[in-house]
């Protein structure tokens, strides 16, 4: 398989002074299983490009990539197609044609292999990365981890000796996540081929990979093995100290010695060992019960007249200056649940109440001052040319604009058109958006999919300071972690309905799978903790 | 279902059915008029079972009530006139038959069109017509895959849109208008956007190299190649029996069928003249029937292969 080798490699894009990279100097071995880290913007993405001449950006660049000791720049398109494969975030983007079958046949075509040896080689994959079953579908009927690994299998159907994902689990939820790593996984044990990914949740990943480069600024900052760089905490800038494993950042919270666990497995042998001076039921937490401000009561609801219900009695209530997380798989209903709770489709029993006024009697302007929605998919909200235009569509006051502009951090992009923005800073343009409707109760339909762990923090921020108003924040997610970490009370939405509402302690103490890394490293040794800081409390002295 | 005429070769649909089609459209003996109707609507209640009888009755019986009625009273050739309309003009009875005749051929050929979209799917069609300018035939498939992609971006942006309070269904028509320009406009940024990516994962997979293939599932078997070369005769046969005048059949001004063969039947009351089949007009009605119910035959070759493993078993 293939090794690559960068020399001293600049590159600035045109009209910019800026070195987006600075001088990397990189070489990677043939069959290792690379993780690049970063903060978005760091430049991972350039880098990752820089491999593959044909997809890589134009500007000035200085330096060599050699793959297999050949140039990169003077490969020619057949070799670069054929040698290295890449696969990008957005699952839906990057498929071209109506079929699966004819999606994995894709890249054969182009090379004109003839008939017989295309029919092998997608027979080959479809078999190897368990597409079989919906081999014939139309793509639109696939799930976003479904596209994803028809994607990844699109691609290594050309047999390339070289894989380069850019951040492929960010929009896929977190079982389909680990599904599509393990596969990778899989790739580079079972057939040698060389992986470079990029990635924001590391707490899967750490464990699978050969070794870890940390950018920064156009920079590499930090390289070696996860548990070297597990050791080497304290001199890593704060990203990747705040998403690095959790067994990884309780360590390093308490400052013990030794080598540094990666799993949860290496954590509880490491945690067994530790001495535990407070005992968690000193760590509690009040739920204040607040005037309910938003209540459904028994609600159902199916798509049409002969299909079944989504949702069937479903009630739960939602009280004022809180944030209450919903949880649930994928296919649960949630996203179903956020048409009802904003008015886009009716239930066909049951009521929602909004301030004890049934939904159905508001009319349709008085309604949305008193609920708002964070989509999903926040380009869905775009509207204008600039962030500032965008804003100024929903508030005519000049200072609320910059009020919550202020809040977000979007002064500096305020004539950048919406969709240059980073992930993150269209996140924080979107919530902008909705914050500015000055809406009592906001609803947020995934809000840290695909975020790293420092919008994470900010995130969180914002969400007190509503709460502090008074306002009541309902979050829909996949997200165990940031649920655990800020959710005052957690739901679990399954079998279409809500099973209980409880405080988050007591709902993530209940599960065993579905539940933070903390408590599985931390079940049968320190009970009742769920997120890292609970276990590194009970490890201190105080 | 997936065996039997919907599992043959693409090719074979397409062939069969524009040879159906055409024959239907171009022979108007009565016998064979007959046979298409009945051998399209069994091939359609095959494929769609109690919906094609529903289809039958509601929509299919109907038209060809309206489109002979619609014949009778507004065409007044023929030399059989049964009843004065009130317009002065005269109902003929060759204005019904043809009416009729019409009526029935024009649902055989809706039939096959119906069979047709049951069967011939896209892939196949690309299959058939695609090989040959493999550029048109991937702007195809990229069509089948962006635009229910894009309906279903419509929509998630119209959501969101409603979930800030901006809503493009109520208002005015101006203001509808408006909205959902608005959207369109939305639309279009996020394809344009969106498509940049698309374009990167094409040119990564090697697209625009020379000597790009187009891939097909399909393979011929022996019994497809069989199929094709019985399609292919049965249509020389029918083509010269149209040529020759072996299944001619006349309406207007008298109703004249058969008229190559020497004797002849004329029933005076409604100015018809019948002839007897001639030896080559019995084939060629003979092959039809046998092309006509060609899908039904295959599926029941197949059935009967099966219960037959079945009771070995």
């Amino acid at each position: 398989m293939a090794e690559i080798k960068i020399e001293n490699l600049i590159f600035s894009y045109p009209l910019s002074e800026k070195k987006v990279l600075d001088n990397v100097t990189l070489s990677i071995a043939s069959g290792e299983f690379v993780l690049l880290c970063g903060r978005s913007g760091c430049g991972k993405t350039t880098l990752l490009r820089q491999i593959k001449s044909e997809i890589s950006p134009k500007g000035t660049k200085k330096g060599k990539v050699y793959v297999d000791g050949e140039d990169a720049d003077k490969m020619t398109l057949r070799n670069s197609s054929q040698k290295i494969g890449f696969v990008m975030q957005n699952p839906d983007n990057q498929i071209v044609t109506d079929k699966v079958w004819h999606e994995l046949a894709f890249g054969l075509e182009n090379l004109g292999l003839d008939n017989e040896k295309i029919r092998l080689r997608v027979a080959e994959m479809a078999s190897y990365f368990g597409i079989s079953l919906w081999f014939e579908k139309n793509v639109n009927e696939l799930s976003g981890g479904q596209k994803q690994l028809m994607n990844l299998a699109s691609v290594m159907a050309m047999h390339p000796e070289v894989l380069i994902l850019d951040e492929p689990t960010s929009q896929l939820d977190p079982i389909s996540a680990e599904n599509f790593l393990s596969t990778v996984d899989k790739i580079n044990k079972e057939l040698g081929v060389t992986v470079i990914i990029t990635e924001h949740r590391l707490e899967e990943i750490f464990p699978c990979v050969d070794r870890v480069i940390a950018m920064e600024e156009g920079k590499i900052i930090a390289d070696g093995t996860p548990a070297q760089i597990g050791n080497r905490f304290e001199s890593l800038p704060e990203f990747l100290r705040l998403s690095a494993p959790t067994a990884m950042r309780i360590f390093n919270e308490v400052k013990s010695d030794g080598a540094c666990p990666v799993t949860v497995r290496e954590g509880r042998a490491w945690l067994k060992n530790q001495k535990i001076f407070t005992a968690t039921d000193r760590i509690k937490d009040v739920v204040p019960e607040n005037e309910v401000v938003l209540e459904a009561k028994e609600i159902s609801f199916r798509y049409s007249k002969n299909s079944h219900d989504v949702l069937n009695n479903l009630s739960f209530r939602a009280c004022k200056g809180e944030l209450l997380a919903i949880l649930g798989a994928n296919g649960s209903g949630k996203s179903t649940l956020v048409k009802l709770l904003s008015a886009i489709a009716r239930p066909y029993s049951g009521k929602i109440m909004i301030n004890s006024k049934n939904l159905e009697k508001y009319k349709f302007t008085e309604l949305y001052k008193n609920v708002s929605v964070l989509p999903q998919n926040v380009q869905a909200l775009f509207t204008s040319k600039t962030v500032k235009s965008e804003l100024a569509e929903v508030s005519t006051k000049d200072s609320d604009v910059k009020e919550i502009m202020k809040l977000l951090g979007l002064e500096r992009l305020s004539e950048s058109h919406p969709y240059d923005l980073s992930g993150g800073e269209q996140q924080r343009l979107a919530l902008a958006k909705v914050l500015l409707k000055g809406t009592q109760i906001i609803i947020m339909d995934e809000p840290t999919k695909g975020m790293d762990a420092e919008f994470k923090s900010v995130l969180a921020d914002i969400i007190s300071k509503l709460k502090s108003e008074g306002r009541t924040i309902i979050i829909i997610s996949h997200d165990i972690e940031f649920c655990a970490k800020y959710a005052d009370r957690c739901a679990m939405l399954f079998d279409k309905t809500i099973t209980s509402v409880t405080d988050r302690r007591s709902f993530f103490n209940e599960n065993r799978f579905y539940t933070t890394a903390a408590n599985r490293m931390s079940r049968g040794i320190i009970e009742g903790a769920i997120t890292d800081e609970d276990v590194a409390i009970c490890l201190k002295e105080n | 279902m997936n065996n039997g005429f919907k599992s043959c070769h693409p090719t074979v649909n397409i062939l069969f059915y524009a040879s159906v089609v055409v024959f239907s459209m171009l022979i108007k003996h009565p016998v064979c008029i007959a046979i298409s109707l009945f051998s399209s609507f069994a091939c359609y209640l095959r494929l769609k079972g109690i919906a094609a009888v529903k289809t039958f009755f509601f929509f299919l019986l109907p038209m060809l009530v309206f489109v002979t009625a619609v014949n009778g009273l507004f065409a007044h050739y023929g030399v059989t006139p049964l009843a004065v309309l009130p317009d002065g003009n005269s109902l003929t009875f060759e204005s019904i038959v043809y009416g009729f005749v019409l009526a029935v051929s024009v649902i055989s050929v809706i039939l096959w069109m119906f069979c047709y979209n049951e069967v011939v799917t896209a892939e196949k069609f690309m299959h058939v017509f695609g090989k040959r300018i493999p550029a048109v035939a991937l702007v195809i498939a990229m069509s089948l895959r962006f635009i229910p992609m894009y309906k279903e971006q419509f929509r998630i942006i119209a959501q969101a849109q409603q979930g800030i309070g901006f809503d493009y269904k109520t208002g005015n028509l101006i203001q509808r208008i408006k909205n959902t320009g608005k959207i369109l406009s939305m639309l279009l940024t996020w394809a344009l956007e969106n498509a940049i990516e698309t374009a990167d994962s094409m040119r990564a997979r090697g697209y625009g190299l020379k000597g790009r293939k187009t891939y097909s599932r399909f393979r011929y078997t022996v019994q497809d190649k069989f199929i094709i070369a019985f399609i292919l005769i049965v249509d020389a046969v029918l083509t010269v029996a149209i040529v020759y005048g072996s299944l001619f059949a006349q309406y207007n001004p008298y109703i004249k069928i058969n008229p190559e063969a020497q004797t002849e039947i004329f029933i005076e009351e409604f100015n018809l003249v019948l002839f007897p089949f001639t030896a080559f007009g019995c084939v060629a009605i003979a092959v039809y029937t046998l092309l006509s119910f060609l899908p039904l035959i295959i599926d029941l070759k197949e059935e009967l292969k099966w219960q037959k493993l079945k009771s070995k078993i």
